[in-house]
């Protein structure tokens, strides 16, 4: 779905990806690999197949828009606990097979700990913010007076804010938005979204266990993802 | 018996003391006291405030007299209460008789209020006598180290048994029980329960399933007198409809309020609750600060306010809803007011009996009707209290989810091994049929985290040698914040900006709130201020609430014993008898029925089916109660589709369900190709995509008792939150990836049997073959029907709009019945058009507002 943001074309992906044909670059958030084995250990038994899921989504993604650049909105990893081995394997042969794309990671507060890995697999560090061509691209959303004082980094504010006085319009994950269907169209359930204001967008959540949470805090529209179709609500 | 003799004593001591008080004991008292002393189990079948509590107490206290222990020695009697609030007023109890016969036990309530240095101390040395509710009793034996003073046990009473044997929290008291026996296999267990329409089962549940000592029935008290009234409205509609007649009969409540010092009224919602609240007090300014509002969702310290002021005599009225069905006896209560339908008959006794406490003192209770139909329900609850006609409860099927919290309760409180456990677990009713694999599945996910893999890095029970431990200290205490099995739901805090909590709200209520609506809760308007961290700031407000928070769960359905006894008043009423004011009442409207359609017998099925202009209505009434009808909705909407493409929409009630398409199909032709058929009655409902659904919400319950997701407990460490995820969440996971998980099994079974009602659909699925079908093409909306067609529009419509519409409505079928007598058919089908474009303008506004 083309998308017109900051006077620049976008294109949402209903497989909860941004491009950004400007730089040939795919965004992406919130993938918390190795989630489930952080779950295991501390005997909640879930079982395999999210991360490869989580992955193979990612190949989707990347083979559709033929992305030249892969950059993640933090929260690659899910917790330094939930690396393995096994995870290690398994990116490692995901890395060989996108071993033509360039990967940068604006990491996020899940990511600590884990940048000797993503040295292992060629994926650049970037610091919070990264400007590109006057998009921040953060993991954390930046504060707005809008918006509530944050005791930790995991809670989350829960007011709507425009961000009108940010002056670098920002895209950020972190906050796995979802959105109610308006009744009308009989939809019951929350939807994965991407949320905007005039300055600010945030991404869907790409893992696919992941949860989200259905408070905004952009005061624009939000683009729900129901199945592979892409809904406007408000 | 030999042993008796040495009791007799004792016995008569007993017998003065209780004549000091001016008391006499009752037979079933002093039957009970010896049974005890014999050695044998027993069940006490009393309602309260007769003496009930005494009758299980005295045996025990009587045995500690002729055989005393050292405190040393351990716990000689648990008691277990269902509720944490009764177990101030039991210790009360308790201790007046233990300190009027000079008994020095240490007598002590463990439960979750309890302070965690009482706690402590209890675990270095538990008090001969302990006041608890299942789930403390359950973390009690995750200690290791007083299993051998809960040995010492000698009796189990457990009270309100009828009201916990129904829930998983009856059955972690079978599983508590089993442990129990283990360790003192002479263990004595007392059931003190309501009248149950199944006591064997009652029993059974409470001793195991294979008992070594006898089992004694001692039958309690004379039951209370109830005098039974309704508030009848002076104009009875033809047409009615759920929900708003109620607030109309204001007046009448008010009057029954002032006549009584001190009234309960018993609404079926906490949402109706918050209404009736603010209607009385429009309706009577003067009683603010004498009338108070009590349900589940509003503060603990609210609650606790109010009912000290009830208890005090201090409030003329207190606005409640199930929260106070059980518990501490309130002797000023004269008057019981029950809004809406009671639902079932035990239901409707209990809430009496919460009025007329004083000796020989009479249960009073009001009926006011919500709609006319519920009326009829009260007049056939009537006839099932003079039959003594009461429901059964019907504990849940062996939940799985329970066992694995079990079976890491006790890993950590000592460990078990393989065979002794399985063998200990099998003794109680709940568990008797497990079968190996199921018990093997369980074993593996706590052990290895599932059965079809095994991980290496998952950690909950390890076996050391033969015995299942757990070493992990992070992992028992999440366990031990963990046990119970009471959900509640995703919930918001509301609190005061300047501070001070009123209760919880649903967090979906508030998502649709903004800053500066109003909405009416704890009785008050408030404002919202500002949501911050799963806690809503509100501050005081004025006026017209814009919303009143509804909260899921808990509907009941009416009940199959009510609901037959209203099924023979209608048919009574079919051969023209109107027995008793309600009946009467009823008159107009069930004649109108008759005249337009039909009045079923019970040995018939009324099946209506009418064309309007926005399409087909076909209306079923098998009266088998809501959650029945909306899995037979499920069924017949997904054999339609699979006859032929087709979109319906649905709307049930507690007499019928109605489906709705476009477009009209031939109803004989479905009913011929086996569209009614008992076979493959599971399988169909299961198809249906809305049991999916259900399951899914089903699934939270689930995954919170098993342990596969953590309660958000306040304060809880921050290091948890990485293991933080919704059930939904892992439900999908699990859908996707171990879709055979026998969780998922539960989920499914339980969406079907509690949310589904399948025992019942199936019983109603299994009679239509024997049974008089009888198919009415209508002209319009019957009085039967008309209801369910409310309930259609009221999905759609928002509810402003939706009242005019349903007066307009209502008018024009009442001009209908009215103006052209229904038996002369003359110009029938162009008056009934307007009603038909009424309902077609409506459900075209709902396509407008989208």
């Amino acid at each position: 779905m083309p998308y017109t943001w900051c006077q620049q074309p976008w294109e949402l992906l209903a497989g909860r990806g941004l491009y950004w044909p400007r730089h040939h670059a795919l965004l992406v958030a919130d993938l918390h690999l190795g989630k489930e084995l952080v779950f295991r250990k501390s005997g909640l038994a879930i079982p395999e197949g999210a991360t490869q899921e989580t992955l193979e989504r990612l190949d989707r993604l990347l083979e559709a828009t033929s992305a030249r650049n892969l950059w993640i909105l933090g929260d690659l990893f899910h917790a330094r606990s939930g690396l393995s081995e096994q995870l290690e394997q398994w990116l490692v042969a995901w890395r060989q097979r996108q071993e033509a794309i360039t990967i940068e990671l604006v990491a996020g507060n899940h990511d600590r700990g884990t940048r000797a890995l993503c040295d292992r697999l060629a994926i650049g560090w970037q610091p919070e913010p990264w400007e590109v061509d006057g998009i921040a691209l953060h993991h954390h959303p930046p504060e707005s007076t809008g918006t509530s004082d944050r005791k930790g980094e995991d809670e989350v504010p829960t007011r709507a804010g425009d961000f009108s006085e940010i002056e670098v319009p920002f895209i950020a994950g972190h906050l796995h938005p979802k959105v109610a269907l308006p009744k009308v169209f009989g939809i019951t359930g929350s939807w994965p979204c991407f949320q905007f204001s005039p300055h600010g967008m945030i991404l869907p959540a790409l893992g696919e266990f992941t949860g989200g949470q259905r408070h905004s805090v952009l005061s624009g529209p939000a683009i729900a993802i129901v199945g592979s179709t892409l809904v406007r609500v408000g | 018996m030999s042993r008796r003799d040495p009791f007799g004593e004792l016995l008569e001591r007993v017998d003065q003391w209780m004549h000091s008080r001016g008391w006499s004991p009752f037979r079933f008292q002093k039957d009970a006291w010896k049974a005890y002393l014999n050695g044998c189990h027993g069940m006490i079948d009393a309602a309260t405030g007769t003496g009930k509590t005494l009758a299980a107490w005295i045996g025990p206290l009587v045995e500690g007299m002729a055989d005393p222990q050292p405190a040393a020695a351990g716990c000689r009697l648990l008691w277990i209460t269902p509720m944490r609030a009764l177990a101030t007023d039991t210790e009360a109890n308790l201790r007046e008789a233990m300190e009027g016969l000079g008994v020095g036990w240490r007598l002590e309530r463990r439960t979750s209020d309890s302070p965690q240095h009482l706690k402590n101390k209890q675990l270095r040395q538990l008090p001969e006598a302990l006041i608890t509710t299942p789930e403390s009793l359950s973390l009690l034996l995750t200690h290791a180290d007083v299993l051998c003073q809960l040995a010492a046990t000698r009796c189990v009473v457990v009270d309100e048994w009828h009201e916990l044997m129904g829930s998983k929290r009856g059955v972690q008291t079978e599983l508590v029980l089993a442990r129990l026996r283990q360790l003192n296999p002479n263990l004595r267990a007392w059931g003190i329960s309501a009248t149950l329409g199944n006591p064997e089962e009652a029993a059974r549940r409470l001793i195991g399933s294979a008992p070594l000592l006898p089992m004694v029935k001692i039958q309690g008290g004379q039951r209370k007198k109830l005098h039974l009234d309704s508030i009848i409205p002076t104009q009875i509609e033809r047409f009615p409809w759920a929900g708003h007649l109620g607030t109309r009969l204001t007046q009448g409540v008010v009057e029954a309020i002032e006549g009584a010092s001190s009234t309960l009224v018993f609404t079926n919602t906490r949402a109706q609750a918050e209404i009736w609240y603010r209607t009385l007090l429009q309706a009577r300014p003067d009683w603010a600060g004498l009338i108070a509002i009590h349900h589940g969702s509003l503060d603990r310290q609210v609650r606790q306010w109010v009912e000290e002021h009830l208890r005090l005599g201090r409030l003329r009225a207190v606005v409640c809803t199930s929260s106070l069905d059980l518990g501490v006896d309130f002797s000023a209560v004269d008057l019981v007011v029950q809004v809406g339908s009671p639902k079932g008959i035990g239901r409707l006794l209990q809430r009496a009996g919460r009025s007329g406490h004083q000796p020989d003192g009479k249960s009073r209770m009001v009926f006011v009707p919500t709609h006319a139909m519920e009326l009829a329900e009260l007049a056939a609850a009537r006839d099932a209290v003079d039959a003594q006609e009461v429901e059964s409860r019907i504990p849940p099927a062996m939940p799985l989810d329970l066992l694995a919290q079990h079976l890491v309760t006790i890993a950590i409180g000592g460990g078990f091994t393989r065979e002794a456990m399985l063998e200990e677990i099998r003794t109680t009713a709940a568990y008797q049929e497990i079968t190996d694999s199921q018990w093997h599945w369980v074993l593996d996910h706590i052990t290895t985290g599932g059965a079809l893999h095994a991980y290496p890095e998952f950690r909950r029970v390890v076996q050391e040698e033969d015995r299942y431990v757990v070493r992990d200290r992070r992992i028992i205490a999440q366990h031990r914040m963990a046990i119970g099995t009471i959900v509640s739901d995703a919930a918001i805090q509301v609190q005061w900006m300047k501070g001070g909590a009123l209760g919880t709200v649903e967090e979906s209520f508030i998502a649709r709130l903004k800053p500066g609506d109003k909405f009416a809760f704890a009785g008050k308007v408030l404002e919202l201020v500002m949501v911050r961290e799963n806690r809503a700031y509100v501050k005081r407000s004025k006026g017209q609430p814009d919303a009143i928070p509804r909260w899921m769960g808990g509907r009941l359905p009416l009940s199959a014993e009510l609901s037959g006894r209203l099924r023979q008043r209608l048919e009574e009423a079919a051969s023209g008898v109107f027995r008793g004011p309600e009946m009467q009442a009823l008159r107009p409207m069930l004649w109108l029925q008759r005249q337009w359609s039909h009045l079923p017998r019970r040995d018939q099925w009324l099946i209506e089916s009418t064309t309007a202009k926005d399409g087909f209505y076909c209306f079923l009434y098998p009266f088998a109660g809501r959650l029945a009808h909306e899995g037979l909705a499920a069924l017949l909407g997904y054999r339609l589709s699979r006859l032929q493409p087709i979109s319906l929409s649905m709307a049930c009630n507690e007499y019928g369900l109605l489906l709705h398409s476009d477009q009209v199909w031939d109803l004989h032709q479905a009913i011929a190709r086996g569209w009614l058929e008992p076979n493959r009655l599971e399988e169909d409902i299961l198809g249906s995509l809305q049991v999916s659904e259900l399951a899914r919400r089903h699934f939270r319950e689930i995954a919170r008792t098993s342990g596969l997701v953590h309660p958000g407990a306040p304060g809880r460490p921050k290091s948890m939150r990485q293991q933080q995820a919704s059930s939904q969440l892992i439900y999908d996971v699990y859908h996707r990836y171990d879709p055979t998980n026998l969780l998922m099994e539960q989920a499914r079974q339980e969406a079907l049997h509690l949310q589904l009602d399948a025992t019942r659909l199936r019983k109603v699925v299994d009679s239509w073959r024997g049974q008089e079908l009888i198919v009415k093409a209508t002209r319009s909306f019957t009085p039967l029907a008309f209801p369910l067609v409310v309930d259609r529009l009221r999905d759609r419509v928002s509810s402003e709009s939706l009242e005019g519409r349903i007066r307009r409505m209502q008018q024009q079928l009442e001009r209908l019945a009215r103006d052209e007598p229904p038996d002369a058919e003359s110009s029938l089908g162009v008056k009934d058009q307007s009603v038909v474009e009424e309902v077609a303008r409506a459900t075209a506004g709902r396509k407008r507002k989208g």
